[in-house]
């Protein structure tokens, strides 16, 4: 008798315990792989990109609404929708030009205090209107939707001239002194579904500036993407960089911060036009990642945004007040001296001249 | 040779549960930078009154604290009890209540808070209840064995982004690196220091251990204690870091693993410190009925163990949020610093008292 009672009071608590309280089954979520948040003075429109996958077929299914904030909106979209949003596994969040010029900063808050997105999700500007872009996607998917996703995974379709930039980055970004970020830029492709067009220098959660496609390659380089980017040298030859090391050292002098970074690549060298030397490759391409690193290092300071972190290196000689003022007062001053050493790994199959 | 280890395995995997989600943030809202001084205060803090406490512990022989208090002056032994019987009670509440809210914000919003904190407290009645405490110290063993592994994997991917410039600078140079003394949050997170060393003195005779290894388990703590803090600030740095509400649990949720088909690891180590959590709370309750049993009333555990976790639920629902949870709790940190000085104080004379008696009764 004493036994049959403990039994039935397992049984009761098996279900009590099981934390499957107010469970909705899988098939009652929508699960949207993308969201796209455009701003317009205060006023959010959202767009989400759920693949739907049935026994016969794959398609996406495009829904938007807007209203006051994020949460609102999302709130609407379930309150209208059969199933109940669930955005535990969104992957991509697509935000409009406006929204980023305006700042990311409360639409960021609200994404890492919500719980709901992890902070791994990838953020993204979309360099053209948000309706015309997803309805770009729904228009030329043939698959189950999950092109932007993929678009962006490194074991998938992303490649090291695109930013890769996490929710939480960005996070950090707003609140750290010394480190900002960029976010990648795509619009509608013409023969693709996505085009990529740069990416944006953030400050603060505030897009301040713009990279290129090519800029966004030496920022990653000189950030320590493991990268396998592609560098066309000055007509001669097309090289591949296997590796890349970075070595920094830093001094502060009156002040005025300094710092001697030195890159490391390691190339392979993919083709070559009119059979140049190893020696004249080396040495252009070492002009060349200077060149233009200088370049976008001034472009990265006159928008007054730290994208490299560059401040991260002055942590020791800085007080905390003097570094709440690194990107006003220290980094405008800031004087970069680069060397870059390579070292060709191989050439190929085929033999080159020395 | 297991047997042997269960004392000390119990030691490091409820100081486990208590490591990783508040104390970080009291921590780091404690001081801006050289996170390592009060980490090494607090340490050296634990194994000040540990060394203390099991030095006296050791000259009772194999017997218990409270036998041992009770035998030489009953005042004594209130004196000392009750603040310890009054510690383990709010303790008890709030750690039910504050891990109850944590399951919530984590992954359970959608599940009403009573039944997390039912959930919280049937499962170490149980334990206490059908185990007493050689079945609680069995439980850790098992706990053990089927958690560690995930949590280490986890800890170990968990500097996949840390930058170890954050954690400049190293030395401090500037009198303000040592004002958490005055800060009230530095003494909430000594609560992962000495929240359950007590119950050391309580085991014997029913569980034997040797100090020694108890000592060498509070050692392994130290690099636990420096990845909880240390960890956010080098992926994050201080300034974001503090925005948190758990700064720890928040980067491990930034961790990308791609070839593990789980997207997020988070789960793994929190569940796991949750079957911590539990045996820290079913440790407290055997603490609560062993003393109350020894000292005030001798009533049967199939009655008590129920009546204590009953009435720990009442006043769990009593507190209406978060913030209440954890003013209580730094209020507690007087009731702690106090049953945490004097307890092993107490313990350490008491002990060489009846050392000297026990030599001179064999005379």
């Amino acid at each position: 008798m004493k036994m049959m009672l403990m039994r039935m009071v397992a049984v009761v608590l098996l279900f009590l315990l099981s934390g499957c309280w107010d469970n909705k089954d899988i098939n009652h979520r929508s699960l949207p792989i993308a969201m796209g948040v455009s701003y317009n003075q205060g006023s959010y429109t959202i767009y989400l990109d759920i693949p739907s996958v049935t026994e016969d077929e794959e398609k996406i299914q495009i829904i938007s609404d807007h209203g006051d904030s994020i949460n609102e909106v999302i709130d609407h979209i379930s309150m209208n929708m059969e199933s109940q949003v669930d955005l535990l596994h969104l992957k991509v969040i697509l935000v409009d030009k406006a929204f980023a010029k305006h700042g990311l900063s409360e639409g960021i808050a609200s994404i890492i205090r919500s719980r709901y997105i992890a902070p791994k999700t990838m953020f993204v500007i979309c360099d053209e209107p948000l309706d015309h872009f997803f309805q770009h996607i729904d228009a030329s998917s043939t698959d189950d939707g999950t092109a932007i996703y993929d678009y962006f995974q490194k074991n998938a379709g992303w490649s090291p001239d695109i930013a890769y930039t996490p929710t939480w980055r960005i996070f950090r970004s707003i609140h750290s002194y010394t480190n900002d970020v960029v976010i990648p830029m795509i619009k509608s492709g013409d023969s693709t579904v996505i085009k990529s067009t740069g990416s944006a220098i953030m400050k603060n959660g505030k897009m301040v500036g713009k990279l290129t496609n090519e800029e966004t390659l030496l920022y990653n380089v000189f950030n320590g993407v493991n990268t396998q980017g592609k560098i066309e040298v000055m007509g001669h030859a097309t090289v591949q960089i296997v590796s890349s090391r970075i070595g920094n050292r830093s001094s502060l002098e009156q002040d005025q911060p300094r710092l001697r970074s030195t890159v490391h690549l390691k190339i392979t060298v993919m083709d070559t036009r009119g059979n140049p030397s190893m020696v004249l490759i080396k040495k252009e391409l070492q002009e060349l990642v200077t060149r233009e690193f200088m370049l976008l290092f001034q472009k990265v300071q006159k928008a007054g945004a730290d994208v490299f972190g560059l401040g991260q290196h002055f942590r020791d000689d800085l007080t905390r007040p003097q570094l709440a003022r690194w990107r006003t007062d220290y980094l405008p001053n800031m004087k970069v001296d680069l060397h870059v050493k390579t070292i060709v790994r191989n050439t190929g199959n085929l033999k080159a001249r020395k | 040779m297991l047997k042997n280890l269960q004392v000390p395995i119990v030691f490091i995997i409820t100081h486990m549960g208590l490591i990783f989600f508040l104390y970080p943030t009291d921590l780091i809202a404690s001081s801006k930078e050289t996170q390592w001084v009060p980490i090494f205060t607090g340490f050296l803090f634990q194994l000040a009154i540990m060394a203390v406490y099991l030095k006296g512990i050791r000259l009772f022989g194999n017997e218990n604290i409270i036998h041992v208090l009770m035998k030489k002056s009953r005042w004594l032994a209130w004196a000392t009890l009750l603040p310890v019987l009054l510690h383990l009670g709010i303790i008890a509440v709030l750690t039910v209540r504050i891990y109850a809210e944590i399951i919530s914000i984590i992954f359970l919003s959608n599940t009403p808070l009573w039944i997390l904190m039912c959930l919280l407290i049937t499962i170490p009645t149980y334990i206490v209840m059908h185990g007493g405490v050689r079945g609680l110290m069995r439980t850790g063993l098992l706990l053990s064995l089927l958690f560690l592994i995930s949590i280490l994997f986890v800890l170990a991917y968990a500097f996949q982004n840390i930058d170890p410039r954050y954690a400049l600078p190293l030395l401090p140079d500037d009198p303000k690196d040592f004002s958490f003394f005055v800060h009230p949050s530095y003494y909430k997170c000594l609560f992962a220091f000495s929240g359950c060393f007590l119950f050391l003195g309580f085991v014997p005779p029913y569980v034997a251990y040797k100090p020694k290894t108890v000592f060498i388990a509070s050692l392994l703590l130290l690099p636990l204690f420096l990845m909880a803090v240390y960890i956010p600030i080098l992926t994050l740095g201080e300034e974001t870091a503090r925005q948190l509400e758990f700064p720890f649990i928040f980067t491990i949720d930034t961790i990308e693993i791609d070839w593990l088909m789980f997207d997020r690891v988070t789960m793994f180590l929190v569940l796991s410190l949750l079957a911590f959590i539990m045996l820290f709370i079913s440790l407290v309750f055997w603490l609560l009925t062993n003393i109350f049993r020894h000292s005030i009333k001798d009533l049967k555990p199939k009655i008590l163990v129920p009546l204590v976790s009953v009435l720990t639920f009442g006043v769990c629902l009593f507190i209406p949020d978060l913030e209440t949870t954890e003013e209580f709790l730094q209020w507690e940190t007087i009731l702690l610093g106090y049953v945490s000085i004097v307890t092993p104080l107490v313990v350490l004379f008491a002990g060489r008292h009846h050392f000297k008696q026990m030599k001179r009764e064999i005379k």
